[in-house]
């Protein structure tokens, strides 16, 4: 079905789980304009959405711990599967030629899924890499640490 | 101050927000930002990278596809393996069977070739100890076997019964040292006692002096002792030479049968001194 893991998403939420707010928001901002540049969808619409999931991350980062395999996958899962929802409504909210919700939707749980068995590694693999360059750079909350 | 943080928090969504609905609906409307170099300048920077990320996923996929092959090549190569010994089982059943079919052909052959009664018999044992040459079959008395009835193949005489059983029977081979059969050369006409001389095969003794017998003579049953059948093949001579007396001439010679390949026979149910064979 040509499903691939969705990184970018997995990045803004280890963002928004492990940075103070400006510079995840910033860096989402970023990532939704490359993603952008790159796809063949109007410029705009993945930095709207990413911003969003960031943002709703952020939040959820005051109540939920990620410390387990499961929550990182949960918190990953539902943040591509609301992505895919706002992205959908926006299309729709602007009037481009987004198909049937139903297929649309499959596609946005299988991604989900996907992407979230992959998260837990994704995730020690960010934190390996960012540690790899010095761990000052990484503004742990007191949450993640457990 | 969290009151603070949370005001800029909303500040700076809602200022992504406009930013990101503004590029939308710029877009829609056909027209850019003028971003345009700064959008090369990204692109050209993070192409590399994206190319990088794109060739190092594709080796990760290759490496998996690869893995999954070789895992199922080995599936496969157990499954064929498997096969292969299935058939080569079945392709030697098939072979043991058109020997067998060959084998049991030619007896059925010498058997309506014989103006003898007969009975075939398959062999079921043989004399462990190597001393005597003996073997067993599966007939005996139940089918009308009795004792010192001549057994043969297609290949020319085997021996004779010595024991009965009903439902078994013991030959003694001809190459046994206690066997002795009156024969004749077939094509001289010269007679004398072919004995078994065990792993050494059979000597013919009590020639004549005068016999003109030469190796490649081949040696016929001479039924004289009435207890062979005239005419059946014993063997061929390889080697003459005087007898140890020096008054007689004695005869090596090499049996008809393959004795160790035995495994289907004729017994003769003839009475003693039965009607003799065309030679």
């Amino acid at each position: 079905m040509g499903v691939k893991p969705d990184l970018i998403v997995v990045l803004v939420v280890f963002v928004a789980f492990h940075y103070t707010y400006l510079p995840g928001a910033v860096l989402a901002l970023l990532l939704g304009y490359l993603v952008d540049l790159y796809s063949s969808g109007p410029m705009g619409l993945n930095v709207m959405g990413k911003v969003l999931v960031h943002y709703l991350a952020f939040l959820a980062a005051r109540t939920v711990f990620l410390n387990s395999v499961l929550l990182q996958g949960g918190v990953v899962f539902i943040a591509i599967l609301g992505e895919g929802l706002m992205l959908f409504c926006l299309r729709k909210f602007v009037g481009l030629a987004s198909g049937p919700f139903i297929p649309f939707f499959s596609f946005s749980l299988l991604k989900g899924a996907y992407t979230a068995i992959l998260a837990s590694g994704l995730f020690l693999g960010i934190l390996f890499l960012l540690r790899s360059f010095g761990t000052k750079a990484v503004t742990l909350t007191a949450k993640t640490l457990t | 101050m969290s009151l603070v943080r949370r005001r800029q928090r909303v500040l700076v969504l809602g200022l992504f927000l406009v930013f990101s609905f503004l590029l939308l609906s710029l877009e829609l409307k056909g027209e850019r930002l003028p971003l345009a170099p700064v959008d090369k300048m990204i692109v050209s920077v993070t192409s590399p990278v994206q190319e990088g990320i794109k060739t190092s996923q594709r080796a990760v996929v290759n490496l998996w596809r690869w893995y999954l092959d070789l895992l199922f090549v080995r599936q496969e190569n157990i499954r064929l393996k498997e096969e292969i010994a299935k058939l080569r089982w079945e392709m030697l059943k098939l072979k043991e069977e058109v020997q067998a079919q060959e084998r049991l052909g030619k007896l059925l052959e010498l058997k309506e070739q014989l103006p003898l009664p007969t009975v075939s018999a398959r062999v079921i044992a043989r004399d462990p100890t190597g001393w005597f040459k003996a073997l067993w079959t599966d007939r005996g008395a139940d089918d009308g076997i009795r004792k010192n009835q001549a057994v043969i193949s297609y290949h020319g005489l085997v021996g004779r019964v010595v024991e009965v059983f009903p439902r078994f029977s013991k030959i003694m081979l001809m190459v046994d040292p206690n066997s002795a059969v009156d024969s004749l050369v077939m094509r001289s006409r010269d007679s004398g006692i072919v004995y078994g001389r065990s792993r050494s095969g059979l000597v013919m003794q009590h020639l004549p002096l005068t016999a003109t017998v030469t190796a490649g003579d081949l040696v016929l049953t001479s039924g004289l002792e009435r207890v062979y059948p005239k005419g059946i093949l014993v063997g061929q001579v390889t080697q003459v030479r005087k007898g140890t007396a020096g008054i007689f001439l004695e005869a090596e010679v090499s049996p008809g049968v393959d004795f160790d390949k035995l495994e289907e026979v004729l017994i003769v149910r003839a009475e003693q001194g039965g009607p003799e064979l065309s030679n």
